[in-house]
């Protein structure tokens, strides 16, 4: 049985904080949350290690409560990006990604980094600004660890 | 959608041919090939272009100086003019010479002919054309998994991550290279229909298949193993437990775990086996621990699935359009070949024909292999699909084709448009098509697929071009009188064709008219589309028709290969229970056969069919035992009717 997740809220003036850490599974238990109808909903994802197919599921439906409310993602890793990019739905219509991670690879060391990128600093819209200078424990420069034209293609989404 | 013309002038035969190739695969672009200048003069002379590529070495001429003479023709706001040169690399000559004639760019030969699509004018008016190409593009990339000589977990993540789109048909490869590989983790699956499916991995066995699945029954399937009786599943049935089923038949001592394992086992194979469908899927791999348990699916048992899969799922006329769009690839052995080989040896298409297989090991141009065995393709394609899923082949990728070769296309092209009789079943052949495509995206397709050749300087090639086209526009314009539209889906159709037909076997089926029903069977299998228990079906009506002895060693072989067509998901049926008693029959195992149709009729009480050949056979085995048929309710009624008939009709 995978390890259940847990959630962490914190009530903001305008927003309500809602940190997912763990797997986001068939077990992720969303109809327990109490959330209100915050005008401001921000999801950090920061601790979400794994999500599979039950899970993105889940995650669509749950979302789905809460169209009148903006949602905010932040600290998006690599594997929720993933999922935004391949599943219709899974970024909703009134949803946006504040920051998320980019992940680079050191061809001499095999060390692999993830860059956080911000919204406003990083990319809006239309820009998007990836660091040129990541470099490994040793001083090399590590190379983008993945497709660009497919990993942020959901920075062109309308 | 308006083609964008292209004129690309170069001496090298050996470049213009690869540029030809490379131009074949890209959708949208109206090509002209001309290997002298006084030829490329006339073609500007004659019409425009949105673009020129030309070679900086002409013969008696460089190219530079030749667009300089020419330029007052050519309108550098509507044309993109791109030189390309192997000799004047220098890269204060390139700048100068684009600064003196304004050209939009300079390649150093050989370049990947990826940079010179993105200087040319992309094709508009059409996303479907450009989503068409990123799916063939990945495709080309699924079935060069297994050419990466050393993979680890990362080299395998990364060249997954490289492809967005993969076919159902396709998904055995990534099935395959998972387990290989040992991965563990989620794939994350969305079909065309938004829906959600996943498949989780650990160290190299599928422990989990997520599927909307109402079909597959897990109660079923214990019931057709003979785990359980219908009276324990409606015991457990009821209550008001959370708990699943199996777990409650557990509790109650009803199943044993490890006849549940097999149960789930049995389940997570059906559902893999519904994605093994004509559709296109999004996917994604996210790596995550995640232990083992049981039950699992692990290589020995994938590669049962495969086989089964390429043997009655994947449609034979797609693995050709595969392989033909990938026609100038070399079928290579991979690393460890035959170590591989041997993991696969006692699956049937392998076993029983070692002689394809060893041709296929052969290292030939897949068009000379298909080509070669005409007369046996729909076994040859399914081995080599088999080989190229398990990676014990993958197919090299070659630059220049051999002249022969494009001849040796056309040809195939041409047999097939007269042999075939579909024209969309022909356009996919050859042009990779998406299932559900409209008739005039296919004409585009295919006259992009037949222009090079129709410009080609050589007769024969272009000739045979004309001859091609010719055919498909009659064929073309016989499809729309029949389907009365120009946009409707010839495959929708078909399916609606194959499905009329087989209703139409069955009655005749359920009226004795075995040999009418056969017919109707064989002809909407010809349309080469899933149709539900229609495989069966067919083979039913085959063992019905008697046969004399004589034929009967011929229709064992035939059933036998028949049975190898029928897939997975048809095989929990009552049905399928029944047609392998029957073919046990006919090969004499009456002890098979009666334990198949006591399966059939524990799955469905009912069933007549099953009911009456037990009795049959416990009526042969009394009749040799020497006490014969005691009771009349025992006996075969429809012999009893039949004999009765026989008499009134003396």
């Amino acid at each position: 049985m995978e390890q259940s997740n847990q959630f962490k809220i914190t009530q903001g003036t305008d927003r309500v904080i809602l940190e997912i850490v763990g797997y986001i599974n068939e077990d992720t238990n969303f109809k327990s949350l109490q959330l209100g109808n915050p005008n401001r909903l921000e999801i950090n994802l920061n601790q979400v290690r794994s999500i599979n197919s039950c899970g993105i599921r889940e995650w669509i439906k749950w979302l789905s409560q809460y169209s009148q409310s903006q949602i905010l993602l932040s600290f998006v890793p690599k594997i929720i990006v993933d999922q935004i990019n391949m599943v219709q739905g899974f970024l909703p219509p009134n949803g946006k990604v504040i920051s998320f991670y980019v992940p680079y690879y050191s061809e001499e060391s095999g060390e692999e980094k993830n860059v956080l990128l911000t919204y406003g600093k990083d990319f809006d819209e239309q820009n998007l600004k990836l660091p040129t200078d990541v470099k490994d424990q040793n001083g090399n420069i590590m190379e983008l660890d993945v497709i660009e034209s497919k990993y942020f293609k959901f920075l062109n989404r309308k | 959608m308006d083609q964008i013309r292209v004129l690309f002038i170069d001496d090298d035969s050996g470049f213009l041919n690869a540029a030809r190739e490379a131009f074949s695969r890209k959708v949208g672009y109206d090509v002209i090939f001309c290997d002298n200048l006084d030829t490329a003069l006339e073609e500007i002379s004659s019409g425009s272009f949105e673009a020129i590529v030309i070679d900086c070495l002409m013969p008696g001429k460089s190219g530079i100086d030749f667009f300089k003479e020419h330029r007052a023709r050519i309108d550098l706001k509507k044309t993109k003019v791109i030189f390309i040169s192997g000799i004047f690399n220098d890269s204060v000559f390139m700048k100068e010479s684009l600064a003196s004639t304004k050209a939009h760019g300079f390649l150093i030969k050989p370049f990947d002919f990826e940079e010179l699509f993105k200087l040319l004018p992309q094709p508009t008016g059409s996303s479907t054309n450009t989503h068409r190409q990123k799916i063939f593009n990945d495709r080309v990339l699924v079935y060069q998994i297994f050419s990466h000589k050393s993979r680890d977990q990362r080299q395998v993540r990364k060249i997954l991550e490289e492809i967005e789109f993969v076919h159902g048909y396709d998904l055995p490869f990534v099935f395959n290279l998972l387990v290989e590989q040992r991965m563990t983790g989620f794939l994350n699956l969305q079909g065309v229909d938004n829906q959600i499916y996943g498949v989780t991995f650990s160290d190299g066995k599928i422990i989990g298949v997520d599927i909307d699945d109402k079909k597959t029954i897990l109660g079923t399937l214990l019931l057709e193993k003979g785990f359980v009786l219908p009276a324990d599943l409606d015991f457990a049935a009821t209550g008001e437990s959370k708990m699943r089923i199996g777990d409650r038949l557990i509790k109650h001592h009803l199943l044993s775990p490890h006849a549940l394992d097999i149960g789930i086992s049995e389940q997570m194979s059906l559902r893999l086996s519904r994605l093994i469908i004509a559709e296109d899927f999004k996917f994604n791999f996210v790596p995550h621990e995640i232990p083992l348990r049981s039950p699992y699916i692990d290589e020995h048992l994938l590669n049962l699935y495969l086989h089964d899969w390429i043997s009655s799922k994947v449609s034979i006329n797609w693995i050709r359009a595969q392989l033909i769009s990938l026609r100038c690839s070399i079928v290579t052995q991979a690393e460890c070949c035959q170590q591989d080989l041997k993991k696969i040896a006692h699956l049937p298409i392998v076993r029983d024909y070692p002689d394809t297989i060893q041709e296929i090991l052969s290292e030939k141009y897949v068009l000379m292999l298909l080509k070669s065995y005409r007369s046996q393709q729909e076994l040859l394609l399914k081995q080599l699909y088999l080989l190229l899923a398990k990676g014990i082949v993958y197919l090299q990728e070659r630059d220049v084709a051999e002249f022969s070769d494009e001849i040796a296309v056309l040809d195939e092209f041409i047999y097939a448009l007269k042999n075939e009789g579909s024209v969309v079943a022909v356009a996919k052949m050859f042009m990779d098509m998406h299932q559900n495509i409209a008739i005039d995206d296919l004409t585009l397709l295919v006259q992009s697929f037949l222009l090079p050749y129709q410009h080609s300087n050589q007769l024969e090639l272009r000739d045979k071009a004309k001859q091609a086209m010719r055919l498909f526009q009659q064929l073309k314009a016989g499809s729309f009188d029949v389907g009365g539209g120009g946009k409707s889906s010839d495959y929708d159709k078909k399916k609606a064709e194959a499905f009329q037909l087989f209703e139409e076997g069955k009655e005749l089926l359920n009226r004795g008219r075995f040999r009418d029903a056969l017919s109707k069977f064989h002809k909407a299998l010809s349309f080469d589309v899933p149709v539900e228990k229609l495989r069966l079906h067919y083979i039913w009506a085959k063992l019905l028709i008697d046969c004399t002895n004589a034929q009967k060693e011929a229709l064992i072989r035939l059933v036998g290969e028949e049975m190898l067509k029928i897939p997975p998901e048809d095989k929990h049926e009552a049905l399928y229970y029944l047609v392998y008693g029957l073919f046990q029959k006919l090969k004499g195992n009456y002890d098979q056969a009666v334990k198949a149709f006591e399966k059939a009729l524990a799955l469905d009480p009912q069933f007549i069919h099953a009911r009456r050949e037990l009795i049959l056979i416990q009526n042969k085995a009394l009749e040799s035992s020497g006490r014969g048929s005691q009771n009349i309710l025992e006996a075969d009624l429809k012999a009893l009717v039949t004999q009765l008939f026989k008499k009134r009709a003396k």
